[in-house]
Formats: C-alpha cells, structure tokens, sequence
C-alpha cells in the first residue's frame, strides 16, 4: 500500500477514528492489531516472520538479563544479533549475490534453485531488525531493561508508520508512550497534520516533479550538454532530500495522530560545515544507530591501532552505510567515497582550526565556503548514489567534464518547473529553518489562528494544484 | 587512589582530550555538557583515560556508562581490582 494513494488515506482514516474511539487501555493492543492489518495486506507469510523475530527478540533480551554471569550474557547477545544479521543478509543480499555469481560465471546459472531466486525482500525488514538489534544489545549493555510487556514490545516492532522506512526510534524511547499512553492533545494532533501536510508538499511538489527531470536526464547522459547534466546532479540532491525528508515527515506525523513522538532524520543537512556533521544530520536515525552499533564497538576494538584503526572504523562504516541501500556496486562505490571524504576531513580537522585561527580575515570565507564545499561533495558521491550502473555514473562525471554545450538542453523541464521547484526549494529549506528554532514556532503557535489556518489551506492548495500526482513510489522505501 | 584524586587525574584528561582548560568535572556531567564530546572524540577519551590510570575498558562497560561520576566510579573499582571479560 503507497503512502499517496486513495487505499491508504482510506485505511488511515478508518485506524485513526477508531484509536480515538478506543479506550486509553485498550490503545496498545489496537495498534498491535492495526499494525499487523497493515503489513499482512502486503504479505502475510511475512507477517509470520516480522512476529517470530519479534517473539525472539523478546525472549532473547529476558535471557540476557537472566543470565548469572557475564559470559552466558555476552554468549546469547552475540547468539541473537548473528541470527537477526543473518536473516537481514539472507532476504537482503543472497538473491544479489547469487544472481551476480551467475552473471560472472556462466556454468552456475543453473545451479541455484529458481525459489530462491524468487525471494522477495520483506517491507521494512532493514527497519525493523535495526530496531531489535539496537534492543537487545541495549539490554545486555544495561541501558535498558529487557521488556515484559510482549503486547508493548510488539507495537514499538511493527509500529505501521515507522515500518516501512523509519525513522528508527529506540525502545527506550518508544516503550514508555506505548505503555502509559496519555490522549492525545489537540495541539499535537495539529502538529501532526502540520508534519504530514508539510510532507506531502515536499514529496508531490518538489520531489516527484524533480523526479521528471532528474530520470530523463539519467537514463540518457549522452544526449544532454553539460550544463544540464550538471543541474540534474543538484536535482537529484533536492530530490532525494524532499523525497526522503518528506516520506519522514509522513511518517512522524502519522505517528503524532496517535500520540507517538519520533525521532527526526534530518536536521538542516546543507547548512553543515564539514561532512562529519553532515552526517549528523542526514538520515540521523540511521547514522546514530550505526554509530552505537557498529562505528563505535569497532573504534573500541581498534583503539590500539591509532590513526589507521579510526580509518578503518569511518571506512567499514561508510561501506556498511552504503551497501545498506542494496547490493549494488554504486552503493559500495557511495560508501567508500564517504569513507575517503571522513577519513581526510577527521584526520585534517585539527589542521583547518589551526589555519583558520592563523587567518581569521578567511573567517566569514569560511563560514559560506565550508557548507557549499560539503554540498558539492555530496552531490559528488550521490552521483553514484542515483545511477544504476558503474558505467552510467561515469558517464555522467565524464560528460560533464568534458563540458560540451552544443547538445540539447532538457526539453522535458520548462520554465513553470523550474519556478515551481525553485521556490518550492525555498519554501522548504525556510520551514526547516524555523522548525530548527523553537522560539519561532512558538511564535507562529502563538499568533492568530485564522493566519494558522490560512497557511494551513494554502499549503494544501498548493499541494493539489502544483503536485505531480503520478502514484510515484517513495526512494527509501524499497531500502 | 582514592575518588578524589581520580576526579583531579580525570580533570586533567578532559582537558588535554577537548583541548579546554576551563572543564571542570562534575559526576553528573554527560557529553552533552562538553563542546566535542561526540562519539568520534569518545573513544579517544577512553584511550586517554585508559592510559593515564593504567586500566582496560570493554566496550560494554563503555556503553553503560550514564555520566562521569561512573566513569570515576568504575576506574575506581578498576584500580582496585584486575581482570574483566571482553567484548
């Protein structure tokens, strides 16, 4: 079921008036209920496994806590996460692999089993087993107790807003407004039709009208000059971020309409002033959970190595965040440019203070120069991020290098796209500017209603009559 | 070593670590409360930290700590005692 679709504003209505006809009580096991309604309409042999994982997660972090030493701890948190990891890389990874053993060697085409290469991927499988990892291992480093609410534990799990593509929210900070639920206020209710009014703009506006021009130009680099090979690479960077940013905002207002606070994802990304922070603040969720889980024990194993174990730790992590999109060789290619991109910034970062502290008229310099040089860097690397092939990529690089003007400009993206676009760009980076200070809001909160309500309808009129309705899939859901 | 001189030594490890002679250690102080303090800086903290008390740290004894007070804590029981399992 897509977000933007008729089926789902209709099943979301449906749930939405009957968790607030339910009693206070009951909320938790309607929303168990809901949430299972929602992933069995997708697939209900994968509803049988989201539940089994989740059972296992459940009695594997009780087991953990019960266990009388140390060693039988650490032997069952090491037992559950190999499980949870194996079963992500076998529905994730092993139907790509083998297809690409396959491909390279001829003689082996036969051999796999065509059922195995018919295994789709589950919806939210990445999601939801990050969540259970970051749970179980939280119980045996003692950040939380192990759950004994199965019902409570469940919803945090399948929770249908945050399934399909986050964001991933811990249980510690999930568990507590699931099990005490409080009504839910108007002004949060409000807030959350805000978050999601202001996510469909940023989808059906921005995202799916880039979306024109950003495919055209990608499926046939050779055709366009550089100029416009060069602004597909910028739209594909806005594209992407209100894509991916609105499909969050969706999600955390959806969640909001039934009293659940979410993490966000994305902070003002393009206002970072090197990468580190950018990736602070882009898919945070995700980076934070990798951070705790993988970046950090391995920073801890490799503490003895100096500068080359901080160098391995950023690479394998960069690596690991790209090959998370899939089994693609641009992705690994997208991580290891990040890896590169870390790696110089952490290990030059004392130096730059040093240089800038020598010469500070470059201040201000600086201070406009830094977050457009992180910008460009990744839109660099999100070349590869968007192309499909190796070779597409480098065309794109390559044609744009060779800087032709004669060939077409893009026919397919007029001027009312642009303007369209353009302010829509400006309208959403404002919105997370003001949603980044609080006094701001409150202002806006404060001020009459009627103005409130004004930018309320204006927004959805903008939505209806300048949205490319097209039924165009979400990127990150098929992450 | 008593907890005092602890505090004091670990004083001095905050500040040559985040470069800042005015941190002052508090035991209900968390990296929120130190400019730097991000998880890139956390573990250069530990190897510091390790090196100047002479202790070893395993990564789940890291991720339970909640502030520095049981980082003083826990170097303490450390000095006091040896061994510890990995992982």
């Amino acid at each position: 079921m897509q977000f933007v679709s008729v089926e789902f504003i209709v099943f979301f209505g449906g749930v939405f008036l009957g968790f607030h006809l339910a009693p206070l009580a009951f909320r938790k096991y309607y929303l168990l209920f809901v949430s299972y309604v929602f992933y069995a309409m997708w697939s209900l042999p994968y509803a049988v496994l989201l539940l089994a994982m989740t059972g296992l997660a459940y009695l594997a972090a009780r087991q953990i806590e019960a266990a009388s030493n140390e060693k039988g701890k650490s032997r069952r948190v090491r037992g559950a996460v190999l499980l949870f990891v194996l079963t992500l890389c076998f529905f994730k990874y092993l139907e790509p692999c083998l297809y690409a053993l396959g491909e390279s060697i001829p003689r082996l085409q036969g051999v796999f089993s065509p059922a195995i290469m018919r295994i789709a991927v589950p919806v939210g499988i990445s999601y939801y087993l990050f969540k259970i990892i970051s749970y179980v291992v939280d119980v045996y480093w003692e950040k939380a107790p192990a759950e004994k609410d199965f019902a409570a534990f469940a919803v945090y799990v399948a929770f249908f807003p945050q399934i399909l593509s986050g964001p991933i929210q811990r249980a510690v900070s999930f568990l507590p407004q699931i099990k005490t639920p409080l009504p839910v206020s108007y002004d949060t209710l409000l807030s959350g039709m805000r978050l999601l009014l202001f996510g469909f703009f940023k989808k059906l506006v921005i995202a799916d009208r880039l979306a024109i021009f950003v495919d055209g130009v990608y499926g046939n680099p050779a055709s366009f000059n550089s100029l416009t090979l060069l602004w597909a690479c910028y739209a594909y960077v806005f594209q992407l971020y209100a894509d991916f940013s609105g499909l969050t905002d969706i999600a955390r207002g959806s969640a909001k309409l039934f009293g659940i606070d979410s993490p966000k994802n994305f902070d003002l990304p393009f206002f970072a002033p090197n990468i580190q922070q950018y990736w602070r603040r882009w898919h945070m969720t995700l980076t934070q959970w990798l951070g705790d889980y993988v970046f950090n024990p391995l920073r801890m194993a490799l503490r003895d190595h100096g500068q080359t174990g901080l160098a391995l730790a950023l690479m394998i992590n960069m690596v690991l965040i790209g090959i998370w999109h899939g089994a693609r060789t641009t992705f690994l290619a997208f991580g290891i440019i990040h890896g590169i991109y870390l790696i110089v910034s952490v290990m030059t970062s004392k130096g730059r203070e040093i240089f800038f502290k020598k010469h500070p008229a470059l201040a201000s310099i600086r201070k406009i120069g830094a977050p457009l040089g992180v910008f460009h860097l990744v839109a660099f690397a999100m070349i590869f991020f968007r192309a499909e092939t190796l070779e597409q990529a480098w065309a794109m690089i390559r044609n744009i290098a060779v800087l032709n003007f004669s060939m077409a400009s893009s026919a397919f993206f007029g001027k009312k796209d642009i303007v369209i676009v353009g302010l829509g760009i400006l309208f959403m980076e404002a919105i997370h500017f003001l949603q980044s200070r609080a006094k701001i809001q409150k202002i806006f909160q404060g001020t009459f209603p009627i103005f409130r309500w004004a930018a309320y309808y204006a927004l959805t009129g903008a939505i209806l009559a300048l949205g490319q309705f097209s039924t165009k899939d979400f990127i990150y859901f098929k992450f | 070593m008593d907890r005092e001189e602890i505090q004091q030594n670990l004083n001095q490890v905050f500040q040559d670590v985040f470069e800042d002679k005015s941190i002052a250690v508090r035991d209900d102080m968390t990296a929120s409360d130190v400019k730097d303090w991000d998880s890139l800086n956390h573990v250069t903290l530990i190897v510091s930290v390790e090196k100047t008390f002479g202790v070893r740290f395993t990564t789940k004894e890291v991720n339970s700590l909640k502030n520095v007070g049981e980082m003083i804590d826990l170097i303490g029981k450390k000095k006091n005692s040896t061994g510890g399992s990995s992982f």
